[in-house]
C-alpha cells in the first residue's frame, strides 16, 4: 500500500471512529430519565 | 389501540442498524470501492454520505415518528398526514409493496449463508479446491443444475425453511421482545465474529511466498485504499459512490420509517440517527473493507476481484480462501454465520411494514398480522425459488430493488419538502434533540437532496432500464417468466392499494 492509500485508510477510519464513540457516549449520556411505567412500552393511538 | 415502543435508546439504534448493515456491507461495498478508484472512491463516498445519505435518513426517521404520532406505522398513514391528498396514500403503498417484494427473495438469499455455514462447518465447502468446483456446488445448490453436489433444490429449500421461520417467529414477537432482542443478540454477535476475520486476514501476510511473493495483505489492503484520483473525473465513480451509500443505509425502503414510528414521541432522532449511520459505517469501512477484498487479493492477485462481483467474492472467491489456511472451516462457518446475522436481521425488518400495516391500518393482533406475512412471503418467495434459473429474481431486484427505491425516495423528499415543509420538518426533526444540527443542513434536505435523488433516479432509468425493459439479452425461453414477475409487481401494489382504499374507506364511515 502506498503511504497515499495509508493516509486515506487513516482519515476515514479515524472519521468512523470518531462518530462511532462520539454519537453513542452523547447517545448513553443524554438519555432521558426513566418514563412512568405505563408510558414505557405503549402508547395511545 | 395501543402501540409499542422500543425498550431502549441502545436497543433502537441496535435494531436499526441491524436493519442496514446487511450483506452488501461486507460484500459490496468492497467490490465497489476497488473498482471505482480504489481511496478516492472514498471522497464521493464522503459526498454522497453528507448531502444523500444522511439527511435522507434523518428525513425518513422524521416522518416515521410524526406518523406514529398519530398511530401510523407504515407510509401509506404517514403521507396521507405530511400531504393530505387523496393520492398520497397510494404513493405511500410502496413503503408497504417495497419491503414485502424485496424480502420475498431476501430470505432465500439470506438463506444460502445459513445453508453455507452448515456446509463449512461439516467441511465440505472447505474441501473445494478450484474455482470450477466451487461454482458447480453452488449451481448445484441453488437448483440450476444436478451434479455430483446436489441431486436437487431440497438442502436449499431446507434452509431456506429455518431462516423464514426463524425470521417470522420474531417478527411475531413484536417490536421488543422479538426484533430489538435479536438485534441486542445479533449484532455484537457480527460484529465479534468480523473483528475475529479482520484479525485472521491482517495476519495473512504472504500466504504463497515461492510463486507470488508480490502477493500479500499489503497489497489487497492497497487495492481497496491506493487512491487513483483519474477515476474522480468519471461521473460512473459519483453514481456508483451516491448509490452504494443508498443501498447501505436501507433507504427508500419504508423500513427506517416503520421502525421510527415505534419510537418516543420526544426521543432524540438527530443523535440516534447518527449512531446508525456511524455504527453501519464501521461495519462496513473498517471490517467489510478488511476481510473479503484484501484476503481475496492475497491469494488469487488483483485480477480475480477486479472480473467478480460481489456475490462471487463472497460465496466462492472468499470459501476458497479460507479453505486454504488451517482451521479453515472454522472461519469458514464464522464468515457465512456472519452473512447469515447480517441478513437476518434485515429479513426481519423488511417483514415488518406489512405486519405494522395490518395491526395498525386494520387493528388487527399482532400474531395474525405475522401469520398473513408469512403467508405472503412464503406464497410470493415459491415462484421466485423454483424459477430462479429463468431470473425472476434477478427481474424483481431490478425494478424493486434498484429502480423502485429510488423513485420511492425521489417522491418521499418531494413530499417531505414541499407538501409538509422543510420548516416544520426541520422543526419536528429537532424534537427531543440535545444537539442542533448545523442550518446548512436544513438547506441540503431542501435542495441538494431531492436533486441529488432525481439525478441517481434519471441515470439508472437511462442507462439500465431501457435494455431492462425490452428484456435486451433475455433468453426467449425466460421471457414468459419475466413477463410474469413484472405482472406479479403490478399485482402485489393493486392489493396494496385496495386494502389502503378499503381501510381508510372503513375510518372515514367510523368517523361519521
Amino acid at each position: 500500500m502506498t503511504p497515499a492509500g495509508w493516509l486515506m485508510m487513516m482519515i476515514f477510519w479515524g472519521i468512523i471512529i470518531f462518530l462511532t464513540v462520539y454519537s453513542f457516549v452523547l447517545l448513553i449520556t443524554t438519555e432521558n430519565l426513566p418514563v412512568p411505567e405505563s408510558d414505557d412500552l405503549t402508547r395511545e393511538k | 389501540m395501543k402501540r409499542e415502543r422500543w425498550a431502549s435508546r441502545v436497543g433502537l439504534v441496535l435494531a436499526f442498524a441491524g436493519n442496514a448493515v446487511g450483506l452488501g456491507n461486507f460484500l459490496r461495498f468492497p467490490v465497489q470501492a476497488a473498482k471505482n478508484g480504489g481511496g478516492a472512491f472514498m471522497i464521493p463516498y464522503l459526498f454522497a454520505f453528507l448531502l444523500l445519505g444522511i439527511p435522507l435518513m434523518w428525513i425518513e426517521w422524521t416522518i416515521g415518528r410524526y406518523g406514529g404520532k398519530y398511530g401510523h406505522g407504515t407510509t401509506p398513514g404517514m403521507f396521507d398526514k405530511l400531504w393530505n391528498k387523496p393520492i398520497s396514500k397510494y404513493i405511500g403503498a410502496l413503503g408497504v409493496v417495497i419491503p414485502l417484494l424485496i424480502g420475498s427473495y431476501y430470505l432465500y438469499v439470506m438463506s444460502w449463508s445459513l445453508g453455507f455455514a452448515f456446509y463449512a462447518l461439516k467441511g465440505t465447502l472447505t474441501s473445494l479446491t478450484t474455482h470450477e468446483q466451487i461454482n458447480a456446488f453452488l449451481q448445484g445448490y441453488q437448483g440450476v443444475v444436478q451434479n455430483q453436489y446436489f441431486h436437487s433444490i431440497w438442502p436449499a429449500y431446507t434452509f431456506y425453511l429455518i431462516a423464514f421461520l426463524l425470521t417470522m417467529y420474531v417478527v411475531s414477537r413484536g417490536v421488543v421482545k422479538g426484533i430489538e432482542l435479536l438485534a441486542k443478540i445479533a449484532m455484537p454477535t457480527l460484529f465479534l465474529f468480523a473483528f475475529f476475520l479482520m484479525i485472521r486476514v491482517l495476519t495473512l501476510g504472504t500466504p504463497d511466498p515461492i510463486n507470488h511473493p508480490d502477493w500479500n495483505i499489503n497489497l489487497g489492503l492497497g487495492y481497496l485504499w491506493n487512491p487513483n484520483i483519474e477515476y474522480l473525473k468519471n461521473g460512473k465513480t459519483w453514481i456508483a459512490a451516491a448509490g452504494q451509500i443508498f443501498f447501505t443505509l436501507s433507504l427508500g425502503i419504508g423500513v427506517l420509517q416503520c421502525y421510527a414510528s415505534y419510537l418516543k414521541e420526544k426521543e432524540d432522532i438527530v443523535v440516534a440517527g447518527l449512531a446508525t449511520a456511524s455504527t453501519n459505517e464501521f461495519a462496513e469501512v473498517i471490517l467489510g473493507g478488511t476481510i473479503a477484498v484484501p484476503a481475496a487479493v492475497a491469494f488469487f492477485g488483483p485480477e480475480l476481484v477486479k472480473t467478480g462481483g460481489a456475490f462471487d467474492l463472497g460465496f466462492k472467491t472468499l470459501p476458497l480462501v479460507l479453505g486454504k489456511l488451517p482451521y479453515g472451516w472454522l472461519f469458514a462457518t464464522l464468515w457465512f454465520l456472519l452473512l447469515f446475522l447480517a441478513g437476518v436481521t434485515s429479513g426481519v425488518a423488511l417483514s415488518q411494514p406489512l405486519v405494522a400495516f395490518l395491526e395498525d391500518e386494520f387493528d388487527l393482533p399482532k400474531r395474525k398480522a405475522a401469520l398473513i406475512v408469512a403467508i405472503a412471503l412464503f406464497a410470493l418467495g415459491q415462484p421466485i425459488i423454483f424459477l430462479f434459473k429463468h431470473g425472476v429474481l434477478d427481474e424483481i431486484d431490478f425494478w424493486i430493488g434498484t429502480v423502485g427505491l429510488a423513485f420511492f425516495a425521489t417522491l418521499e423528499v418531494f413530499i417531505f419538502n414541499f407538501a409538509f415543509g422543510t420548516s416544520k420538518g426541520w422543526e419536528e426533526l429537532h424534537r427531543g434533540a440535545s444537539m442542533k444540527l448545523p442550518k446548512i443542513f436544513y438547506y441540503i434536505m431542501r435542495y441538494v437532496t431531492p436533486l441529488f435523488l432525481t439525478g441517481i433516479f434519471i441515470y439508472w432509468l437511462a442507462t439500465d432500464a431501457a435494455s431492462k425493459f425490452v428484456m435486451k439479452g433475455v433468453d426467449p425461453a425466460d421471457r414468459p417468466y419475466i413477463l410474469a414477475a413484472r405482472i406479479a409487481i403490478v399485482l402485489v401494489y393493486a392489493i396494496i392499494a385496495v386494502l389502503i382504499h378499503i381501510a381508510w374507506n372503513k375510518k372515514h364511515q367510523k368517523e361519521a
